[in-house]
């Protein structure tokens, strides 16, 4: 009997393995890009206006988070949130159940320090490409600085933001592959369960592969429909 | 009435404003003319807090506001009863031209947006800007530009408004098109202004009160046509000749430029 080079069957049996295991992946993707957002933000607005002690703690946190490789970070979570729990059930006797935390928590954790440390930097660099006289001119109508800052400043430093942004969500999404060191199963992870019977490596990790491809190109795609949609005033309306 | 004291202002160990004080009576033009740096454009800038002066007081109507002091509160209210026009006019560049009139309407002033959107169609028809309301900013030229500055200004119905060398950016054949706008409005609209500028034609025939800044101090002030015409300092005499000597007899509108 004639064998090809690739099982494609195989290839078929780990397709419906990992499938359902796509929604771990997103799951995982979407929540650390959420918080990840909400503290790039918090810290670079922090850093950029000065504010006391927070300002000098966000900038410690970017060069830290930001120097350590991905899985050495979740590895430290992962070791060391239970240390910090027992150390507050030391000092204050209050118990916080670390046994029953899910590694899923972890690992998003994990990867909301990484990507907000990375979000940090690139939404500091947008913000200082919105021209100073746009902030001044909301204040002198009166605005306050966050009116300002939400309905002026924060939709012009979107249009900068966008594509350094998309490459932060596919990178914190090519992330989650190694969630699975600390026991979470996602795409990759289930590939690799998957193989353990078999060994045909190549197989389960093109399928992994092309996954991973296709939510590429798919999300590629919303966010250079959104960067159009959001720079519209730069190309003007017709009239 | 306005009534401004003592504003000190240092940037470094450079200390920019030595002590200002102006009187400005309401409806009433002032034009604040000199050298470039002599911290016209940073004193106007303290009025409304985009700079903290170091040291200063102003009345503004029923205001009186500490310049150095201030508590966010108050630099809240003062920016609510100004307005001011920038020199690179600083429109909101994701607004279209009626968003950006509209923009202090809804949220500061809290006005319905059909209610605003009437008041800003006002004003654009009164700085001759009609039919543009659903341009961006990028769609317009320098000149059309700040005469949308100024409309946005009018329209928060400031106390008073300050022109931040309104036409110090603009190309010399747009100059004219934005003090046509700025006279009409002084002479219709009654609104105080104080304006720096470097057009001292155009100074001499809207200004009640002139005031002549030279590094960091106030070296004259006065009707228009005794300070431009007659000045009794030396210096503010030879900052006049620079401008007068370039064409007599033709009107001093953008002479400078």
């Amino acid at each position: 009997m004639e064998q090809s080079i690739i099982d494609t069957t195989y290839i078929y049996g780990t397709f419906w393995a990992v499938i359902p295991y796509l929604k771990v992946t997103l799951y995982i993707t979407f929540m650390s890009i959420v918080f990840g957002t909400l503290l790039g933000l918090f810290s670079c607005v922090m850093q950029m206006n000065k504010v006391p002690v927070l300002g000098q703690l966000s900038y410690l946190y970017v060069l830290i988070c930001r120097s350590i490789p991905n899985m050495v970070l979740l590895y430290l979570v992962y070791y060391g949130l239970p240390i910090v729990f027992l150390a507050v059930e030391d000092s204050t006797g209050f118990h916080i159940p670390f046994e029953r935390v899910p590694a899923m928590l972890i690992a998003i954790v994990g990867l909301t320090l990484h990507t907000g440390a990375y979000l940090s930097e690139i939404f500091r660099a947008a913000l200082q490409s919105v021209p100073k006289g746009q902030m001044e001119a909301a204040q002198a109508i009166g605005m306050t600085w966050f009116q300002a800052f939400r309905r002026i400043v924060l939709p012009q430093a979107t249009v900068f933001v966008l594509p350094l942004f998309t490459n932060q969500f596919l990178n914190t999404m090519k992330s989650t592959s190694i969630v699975f060191v600390i026991t979470v199963i996602e795409l990759f992870g289930a590939a690799k369960l998957y193989t353990e019977e078999n060994s045909q490596y190549f197989e389960a990790y093109i399928v992994v592969a092309c996954m991973f491809w296709a939510l590429g190109i798919f999300f590629e795609f919303v966010f250079h429909r959104l960067e159009i949609y959001a720079s519209k005033y730069k190309r003007g309306n017709a009239v | 009435m306005i009534n401004i004291k003592n504003v000190h202002k240092s940037f470094g160990n450079r200390e920019i404003l030595k002590g200002i004080d102006l009187t400005v009576s309401t409806g009433s033009v002032t034009a604040i003319l000199g050298p470039s740096g002599s911290g016209k454009t940073t004193f106007l800038r303290t009025l409304n807090f985009l700079e903290k002066a170091d040291q200063g007081t102003m009345e503004l109507n029923d205001i009186k506001v500490d310049l150095k002091t201030a508590s966010n509160k108050e630099i809240l209210n003062v920016r609510r009863n100004t307005s001011m026009v920038f020199q690179s006019y600083n429109l909101f560049s994701n607004k279209t031209v009626i968003e950006n009139i509209m923009e202090g309407l809804v949220t500061v002033k809290k006005m319905n947006k059909s209610a605003a959107r009437e008041i800003a169609q006002k004003f654009l028809k009164e700085v001759g800007m009609e039919g543009f309301d659903d341009y961006y900013p990028v769609q317009l030229s320098g000149g059309q530009q700040q005469r949308i500055g100024i409309a946005r200004a009018l329209a928060m119905d400031p106390q008073v408004i300050l022109f931040d060398e309104p036409t110090s950016a603009l190309d010399p054949e747009l100059v004219g098109e934005v003090l046509a706008v700025i006279r009409k409005i002084a002479r219709d609209l009654n609104v105080t202004m104080i304006i720096v500028t470097h057009e001292i034609g155009f100074a001499k025939e809207v200004a009640d009160q002139v005031v002549f800044m030279e590094g960091g101090v106030i070296v004259e002030q006065g009707d228009p046509k005794i300070v431009l015409e007659h000045p009794k300092e030396e210096r503010t005499r030879k900052f006049l000749s620079r401008y007068l000597t370039l064409e007599p007899d033709s009107p001093l509108d953008s002479a400078a430029l």
